[in-house]
């Protein structure tokens, strides 16, 4: 496969499944609700905090990973090697320098993140750039540009959060289920259709994050 | 449907084919002609650093006339340059003059230790690092250029719009000889 032909290939997955994890939301919140008995109105609130989530990720995935880690920007002095190493691989793969962020950490590690090379960010533990010298940097940077130059990045940041929806979601059915039943409506009229409803719902909770995580890993 | 109609049809999808190619190869093009402004941009930023470098060796090793005429010399030739040609000869002869002045180095050991001198070394060695690198861009391009010229439907079309193969960076023959190590 070409690099084009992997990257279109990347971006197309990323709508796909987007549009994949946003039916299943729809799916389970309509099951849910009314499992519950709060009937479509679940569902709709699934499709809301579905469609931000991607948004959100979209956008601002990458800016709320670098909060989470306590990450400072990247010094030419300091970081020469880090900074200097990435600025020439990116002349060579014909893509904007990415900007730099550094992590104090021992554990050795580096992830690159953004939605396209135009907004990417890399970043490396301190564990990683004192114990590595030049040359080993260089590949780990040259690793982490061909996820960039290849849009994975987006895909795994719109991935991510949607799993965590999912999650998020079955937590609040089984949350709901603990504090006491829901409203009866007027659909609920048949109580064998309620309990089955119900067991549905049960299983998908239970389910849900297994499923999406492991079409996260096949993304992957 | 008619035969009106699928030949229309086979005439606009020609067309598009023909418009889509036109517009992929000009952006090829510049792209071509962007990499190689961007091996000029890092020889230009080599050619900045002499100075410096040069400076910071002269407070140690005053007397190395020999060596800081070859530099200075190269420099000027440097930024004189304007065609490729003049241009590769005068980056070669640089190279060689920079790669005394830096064994230097090894005479002065003062000079070895100086923070400034270690710094300046470390850019220059990044800077000829970026030269190789703008450079494999440069093939790169040349390489997405000329394959989507010569590739089979697009050959049929190419030539009529004026569009010509362009050449790669490649080794000089005195870079091809085997590397002479002489530390007199």
């Amino acid at each position: 496969m070409s690099i084009q032909s992997q990257i279109r290939s990347n971006v197309t997955k990323t709508y796909f499944f987007m549009a994949g994890f946003i039916a299943f939301v729809i799916l389970i919140g309509y099951v849910m609700g009314n499992a519950l008995g709060y009937g479509n109105s679940f569902m709709y609130l699934a499709v809301i905090i579905s469609v931000i989530s991607s948004f959100v990720s979209y956008y601002w995935g990458d800016k709320m990973v670098l909060a989470m880690s306590g990450a400072r920007p990247a010094d030419r002095q300091r970081d020469f090697d880090f900074f200097t190493v990435t600025e020439n691989l990116a002349i060579a793969a014909g893509i904007p320098k990415p900007k730099l962020y550094v992590i104090e950490d021992t554990a050795m590690n580096a992830f690159a993140t953004g939605r396209d090379p135009e907004h990417a960010i890399v970043c490396a533990t301190t564990g990683l750039l004192e114990r590595m010298d030049r040359r080993e940097i260089e590949g780990v940077i040259a690793h982490e540009l061909s996820h960039v130059k290849n849009f994975d990045t987006r895909l795994m940041a719109v991935v991510a959060v949607l799993v965590g929806t999912i999650a998020f979601l079955a937590d609040m059915f089984m949350r709901s289920l603990w504090w006491g039943g829901g409203r009866r409506n007027s659909r609920d009229r048949d109580g064998n259709l309620g309990g089955i409803l119900m067991i549905v719902g049960i299983v998908l909770a239970i389910l849900s994050p297994v499923i999406a995580t492991i079409i996260q890993l096949a993304i992957s | 449907m008619s035969p009106t109609v699928i030949v229309i049809g086979i005439v606009v999808l020609i067309a598009l084919y023909v418009w889509s190619l036109y517009n992929g190869l000009v952006g090829l093009r510049m792209q071509v002609a962007e990499a190689w402004s961007q091996i000029d941009v890092q020889l230009k930023r080599r050619a900045d650093l002499i100075p410096n470098l040069v400076e910071s060796v002269k407070g140690y090793a005053k007397h190395e006339k020999s060596v800081f005429t070859a530099v200075t010399d190269a420099h000027k030739a440097m930024l004189g340059a304007q065609t490729m040609d003049t241009k590769a000869k005068a980056s070669d002869a640089l190279s060689g003059a920079l790669g005394k002045l830096l064994a230097l180095s090894e005479n002065y050991p003062d000079l070895k230790a100086n923070e400034n001198f270690i710094q300046l070394q470390k850019e220059l060695s990044d800077t000829e690092d970026k030269v190789a690198y703008s450079r494999q861009y440069y093939n790169t391009s040349v390489t997405d250029y000329n394959t989507r010229l010569q590739v089979f439907p697009n050959t049929l079309f190419a030539a009529n719009f004026g569009f010509t193969p362009k050449e790669f960076f490649g080794a000089t023959d005195t870079d091809r000889e085997p590397v002479k190590v002489n530390f007199s």
